[in-house]
């Protein structure tokens, strides 16, 4: 063998070596880096394609939920038609029906509980008082669709059960505002401390003789059946199993429960409220022309 | 012999081209990789947070369709009554 040749082999020799090593590198290089890199992109598509379909599942959703108060709005003229002609006719019906009261606000709360209310359609009524934000809450409940009830300007029962008169400049004064802001003539009364209270004693008779004056005058009044005890200081829970209790051994046909927008436990109680009484199988009803009346026994 | 220093020549080239492409490719995975990390952080923090408004609003519209559905039961109890008045 000639020298040139040595050479060549051994050239020939060197460029298979670094040939396998490049070969090596080039492999790891697809390991290490290309092959991770690939795996990253379809785990970034895999998201973003769950991610369009959790989006459209959200609208879809949204879309539902749609259908459902176009759905109530229909069922609720079907429904005031029928009870017209239940109510003319005085058949009995026996329905498992709620009606949510809440008396004293507006206040700080009142808004939060009419949040919950929409979250799920659910209409109630709001005996309210002369509040400083009663006449954006009077616009807001009557675009919102709830009934707004006349409880008392001042709240003050020695005030407001000392005579007739200022009685009814009380409930008159409140009912102008209400009038003024929203354009909506109250007719249903809820009497501070009820129709039943003993705290107009002082007075003989009061409550007799405001409860005829009010049905003369065309007014409803409505007392409750149901008492959340929110107002004597009940917290969330006992709010909660006051109210669900009550309705779990029930054999009345209406219920009217007796509420506080003003207690913050009352709106922190509410959302398990609707929820569980809806299962129990519960129409929730605003007062309307339609309602029967809830008295209690007149104690003056 | 100038024809394999021509062909030598070409070679190198050739391979200080592939090292150069071989190179930005590498520098290139490397910026993606990153974006790409950032990106499926965000997508997981993202589709979490849109799972659990589905879920919400899943629980929520399920309500409100028991809402409906009692309303239903009521019109039909009051439209049963009313059939058998008249
Ligand atoms: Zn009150």
């Amino acid at each position: 063998m000639n020298n040139k040749k040595k050479i060549l082999i051994i050239i020939l020799i060197l460029v298979i070596i670094s040939g396998f090593i490049t070969l090596k590198n080039l492999f790891k290089l697809y390991v290490n880096k290309i092959k991770p890199y690939y795996d990253l992109q379809y785990k970034y598509i895999g998201l973003k394609n769950k991610n369009l379909k959790i989006k459209k599942s959200i609208n879809k959703e949204n879309q539902k939920s749609k259908d459902n108060e176009k759905m109530l709005s229909e069922i609720k003229e079907k429904r005031e038609k029928l009870e017209k002609i239940i109510n003319k006719y005085e058949i009995k019906e026996n329905s498992k029906i709620v009606y949510l009261t809440f008396d004293d606000g507006p206040s700080i709360y009142t808004d939060d509980i009419l949040n919950i209310l929409d979250k799920y359609n659910i209409k109630a009524t709001f005996f309210v008082t002369c509040s400083s934000n009663l006449e954006e809450f009077s616009k807001k409940l009557m675009k919102k669709g709830h009934t707004i009830g006349l409880h008392s300007c001042t709240h003050n029962y020695s005030y407001i059960y000392s005579s007739k008169e200022v009685y009814f400049d009380d409930l008159n004064k409140l009912s102008s505002i209400i009038e003024k802001s929203s354009g909506y003539k109250s007719k249903y009364v809820r009497f501070p401390g009820g129709s039943s209270n003993t705290v107009s004693k002082f007075n003989k008779g009061i409550m007799s003789e405001l409860s005829k004056e009010l049905t003369n005058k065309g007014y409803k009044y409505f007392d409750w059946n149901i008492d959340s005890n929110d107002a004597k200081g009940a917290n969330k829970e006992q709010i909660y199993s006051n109210v669900i209790g009550s309705l779990e051994n029930n054999d009345r046909n209406i219920s009217m429960i007796l509420m506080h927008d003003t207690k913050v436990y009352t709106k922190d109680a509410l959302e398990k409220i609707i929820i569980d009484a809806l299962n129990m199988g519960y129409t929730f009803l605003n007062i309307s022309d339609n309602t029967k009346e809830v008295h209690h026994y007149i104690n003056n | 012999m100038k024809d394999k220093y021509i062909i030598i020549l070409l070679l190198d080239i050739f391979v200080i081209l592939l090292i150069i492409i071989l190179d930005s490719y590498i520098n290139y995975i490397d910026y993606n990789v990153d974006r790409l990390n950032e990106n499926i952080d965000s997508l997981q923090i993202e589709n979490k947070n849109y799972e659990k408004k589905l879920n919400e609003l899943k629980n929520e519209n399920s309500i409100k369709q028991r809402n409906i559905k009692n309303m239903t039961e009521y019109i039909d109890s009051l439209n049963k009554k009313v059939k058998e008045y008249e």
